[in-house]
């Protein structure tokens, strides 16, 4: 469809080089006026770097970008609105305290007396006018930290919309979207292409962008290796072009037989005022148990309290045949139960520190003798890990932050693997990554679970991926247990059937 | 299959060895100690004298060893604002019961450092357990122990200090003055436990993420609390040594020098933001910034301007390492 429309906005023979990495290399690519253009690749591929291009945060080694086929220059993300082009990034940047409107005009507020004066009115009419542009009802007086992730998408969303955007640019917009909140997303994205306006769209979940995108753009090491159609290509295509080999994804599980398997973990009616309600269930040894949910289901927050991050008005919780109560996560750790928590970079890692000590952080005691840790024997575990896991680091006293999110996410699964855990409760553990790490991820569990019998509570909400890793899937929704399926006789309709009946 | 990859890691351990010494994190402050040093000693012939290098050195060390405990407490991303009157208090409490009871003057030290391990210990409960904010806590904390100090004192000096009492603040072990000594062994021993010990790297852990800190078993509450008790302990034998120095319990010691422990840590590289930074570190800044006051007086600069100096200093100090941050 796409190829009858004007474009509108052209990147031609685009380089970038930071220290060590040329991050872009003679990268061309062209948005026509109303299509969603997508790109994908693998994490280091080059799409933060290409979009940071666009919206002028850095600028290209060399290379031209051209609006409406006249060369531009953006130095800076004022260029880049002047130009009528917007982001909706994926860390959402808005101002918790202050309302909607201030919000959705921050920079370019209405003012009287000479821009002395706030003038509210006008602001909230303004702020008004444009949600209703996107078709979204939000009281502009509310303040921001009490809407929900979708809604606050939506205002930055209106920002953009609010300088007249021609061109958005979508980072990972579904990340933290519930399905419903994606098909609606969805329906504001067409509803701007429709209008004329032009889309780049950057997510690491390739069925939606078969779903959404008129064209696909696949970049590997900062080049641009394929430009797709979504009509006439597949997963397995888009994959093969952003890895360079065909992925070994692993298969669908087989039946779970839980005779003869220890229950290690019992959960009794377990509640928690406004989180969630009468939770029962068992995992056996050895076994994947899948925890589904839209947001606001509760899961996250029912595992963290299986943890002792909060503590439980009622219910029990056993462990290995026995009543147990964790009243912190250090209760819970030593009772060998490990949690991935789904903000990785808020909850899990620790930046600024190595590798080694992201690993080792918990058995720092372990490892000491008298008073000294043994840094000889630090090393030598975190090294086993990092081969075993195959975690790619330039060297053990690298910051964890220098690594892509893949490997991070693989050194905190050995950060728990090395405390000797039996019970593996993994709350979104492959969001934001790329897809050969998340097969790696994967393979990863299968082999732990099978080889030395560990159990493992996995929460996602990619329903398909708890479809093929999960032996057993427990349904929540709104802080209810809705049900329980075995995963090789459910659908993920029936899934969603289940959640909300 | 094995031994090559060991090789390979060795070689590549080293050269991170050599990048670690270039990137160090104290060297940028200890660069700048050494250009001041020598800047001075071209100067003026007064500054290279074992005499005034004396007088310097011990004039560091009561700042040094306040910081020591500030650079804890920074570490997990908290501040102590309290350190100043905290050690005001204690040293007079410290001086009353040397004056008016018969316990001997190092028991009524000793006595003083646990009065400021308790004092210090209730900032720690709370920001760690009550959740306040640390600046605020400390701020207030630190405003009760000024008045608790004017109540007692009515604002005049405690007299009649034991004589036995001088060696800590006055005497030399060989060449070097007491209170240095002093310095010197606490720098080690936080040098080793923040490196080496469970203890020093929850320190850092929490300081680099507290949230993250919790979920991995550490004891975030229980480590918050110890460093303020640190900090409160450190502040009072600052203080109390000062009494022996000056053979008085003054009500005015103290205030002067919350700014300079903070600034130590800062020049020498620890992060308000908590998690990074070394006591070596404060230790160099502490002397840096005893060498540029020293350096104001010898020649003949006025007094009043030593706080402008300084305090360009620290925002010399604070930009330089942002730009060093940046480049990476």
């Amino acid at each position: 469809m796409g190829e009858t429309n004007r474009i509108t906005l052209e990147i031609q023979n685009v380089y970038k080089h930071f220290p060590g990495v040329q991050a872009l290399k003679d990268v061309s690519i062209a948005l026509h006026e109303g299509e969603v253009h997508a790109v994908v690749g693998e994490n280091g591929a080059g799409k933060s770097t290409l979009m940071n291009i666009i919206i002028g945060l850095i600028q290209a080694d060399r290379g031209k970008i051209f609006k409406n086929n006249k060369e531009v220059f953006i130095s800076n993300p004022i260029d880049a609105q002047r130009l009528g082009i917007g982001i909706v990034p994926q860390e959402l940047n808005l101002v918790p305290l202050l309302t909607v409107m201030e919000n959705i005009l921050l920079g370019m507020m209405p003012c009287r007396v000479k821009g002395m004066i706030l003038d509210w009115s006008t602001m909230s009419k303004r702020a008004a006018q444009v949600l209703e542009q996107i078709g979204e009802y939000i009281d502009p007086k509310a303040v921001v930290a009490n809407l929900s992730t979708a809604q606050q998408q939506i205002l930055q969303i209106a920002r953009a919309f609010s300088f007249g955007a021609q061109i958005l640019i979508f980072d990972e917009p579904t990340s933290s979207l519930s399905l419903k909140e994606t098909e609606n997303l969805f329906k504001i994205i067409k509803n701007f292409k429709e209008s004329g306006g032009s889309v780049f769209y950057i997510s690491h979940r390739l069925e939606e962008i078969l779903e959404i995108a008129d064209r696909i753009t696949v970049l590997r090491d900062g080049c641009k290796v394929a430009e797709l159609a979504p009509e006439s290509t597949s997963l397995r295509e888009m994959i093969r072009h952003m890895v360079g080999k065909e992925v070994e994804e692993v298969s669908r599980t087989i039946r779970f037989d839980p005779k003869g398997r220890g229950v290690v973990l019992k959960v009794e009616n377990l509640t928690r005022a406004y989180e969630f309600r009468k939770i029962s269930f068992e995992l056996f040894e050895g076994e994947i148990l899948g925890l589904v949910g839209l947001v606001g289901s509760g899961r996250t927050e029912l595992v963290k309290c299986i943890f002792g991050d909060t503590v439980p008005d009622s219910g029990t919780v056993h462990t290995y045949g026995k009543e147990t109560v964790h009243r912190t996560p250090e209760d819970a750790i030593q009772n060998r139960l490990a949690y991935v928590p789904e903000e990785r970079r808020k909850l899990g890692l620790f930046p600024i520190m190595s590798v080694v000590e992201n690993m080792t952080i918990p058995i720092l005691k372990r490892l000491t003798s008298f008073i000294r840790i043994d840094k000889k024997q630090q090393t030598s575990k975190a090294q086993e890990f990092i081969s075993k896991l195959d975690i790619r680091t330039p060297s053990l006293s690298q910051r964890v932050q220098n690594l892509s999110g893949g490997n991070q996410q693989k050194v905190i699964l050995a950060r728990w693997l090395l405390t000797g855990c039996r019970i593996l409760i993994l709350d979104e553990p492959t969001r934001g990554i790329d897809v050969n790490a998340k097969a790696e991820i994967h393979q990863i569990l299968r082999e732990l679970v099978a080889k030395e019998g560990i159990s493992v509570l996995f929460i996602s909400s990619e329903l398909q991926e708890v479809l093929k890793i999960a032996n057993r899937i427990i349904v929540m929704h709104e802080g209810d247990m809705k049900g329980e399926v075995l995963a090789d006789q459910a659908t993920q309709e029936e899934l969603l059937q289940i959640a909300l009946s | 299959m094995h031994m090559p990859m060991n090789e390979n890691n060795m070689q590549r351990e080293s050269l991170t060895v050599m990048r670690k010494i270039l990137h160090f994190k104290e060297s940028g402050i200890l660069i700048a100690l050494i250009l001041l040093s020598l800047t001075l000693s071209v100067a003026t012939n007064k500054f290279l004298t074992p005499y005034n290098i004396g007088i310097v050195i011990r004039q560091v060390s009561f700042v040094a060893i306040v910081a020591l405990g500030q650079t804890l407490v920074l570490l997990t991303g908290g501040i102590d604002l309290s350190v100043g009157n905290m050690a005001g208090l204690c040293s007079i409490l410290g001086s009353l019961m040397m004056v008016s009871t018969r316990i001997d003057p190092y028991v009524c030290t000793i006595l003083a450092m646990l009065i400021g391990l308790m004092l210090g210990s209730i900032s720690g409960f709370l920001i760690a357990r009550v959740g306040l904010n640390a600046f605020i806590a400390t701020l207030a904390m630190g405003e009760v122990f000024a008045g608790l100090v004017l109540v007692i004192t009515k604002g005049y000096p405690i007299t009649g200090i034991p004589p036995k009492f001088k060696f800590l603040g006055q005497g030399m072990l060989g060449l070097v003055p007491v209170p240095v000594i002093i310095m010197l062994v606490i720098t080690a021993i936080f040098a080793y436990v923040l490196k080496y010990t469970p203890y020093g790297r929850h320190i850092y852990a929490i300081g680099g993420n507290e949230l993250a800190s919790r979920l991995v078993g550490i004891r975030v509450i229980r480590i918050k609390m110890s460093v303020y008790a640190i900090s409160g302990m450190l502040s009072a034998l600052a203080g109390i040594i000062f009494v022996s120095r000056m053979n008085a319990g003054q009500p005015t010691i103290g205030p002067s020098w919350l700014m300079p422990s903070v600034t130590a840590a800062i020049i020498g590289g620890t992060t308000l933001s908590g998690g990074e930074g070394t006591v070596l570190g404060t230790i160099i800044g502490a002397i840096f910034m005893g060498v540029l006051a020293n350096g104001i007086v010898l020649l003949d600069i006025s007094a009043y301007w030593e706080r402008v100096i300084i305090g360009a200093v620290v925002v010399a100090a604070v930009i330089i390492d942002i730009v060093r941050v940046r480049r990476f």
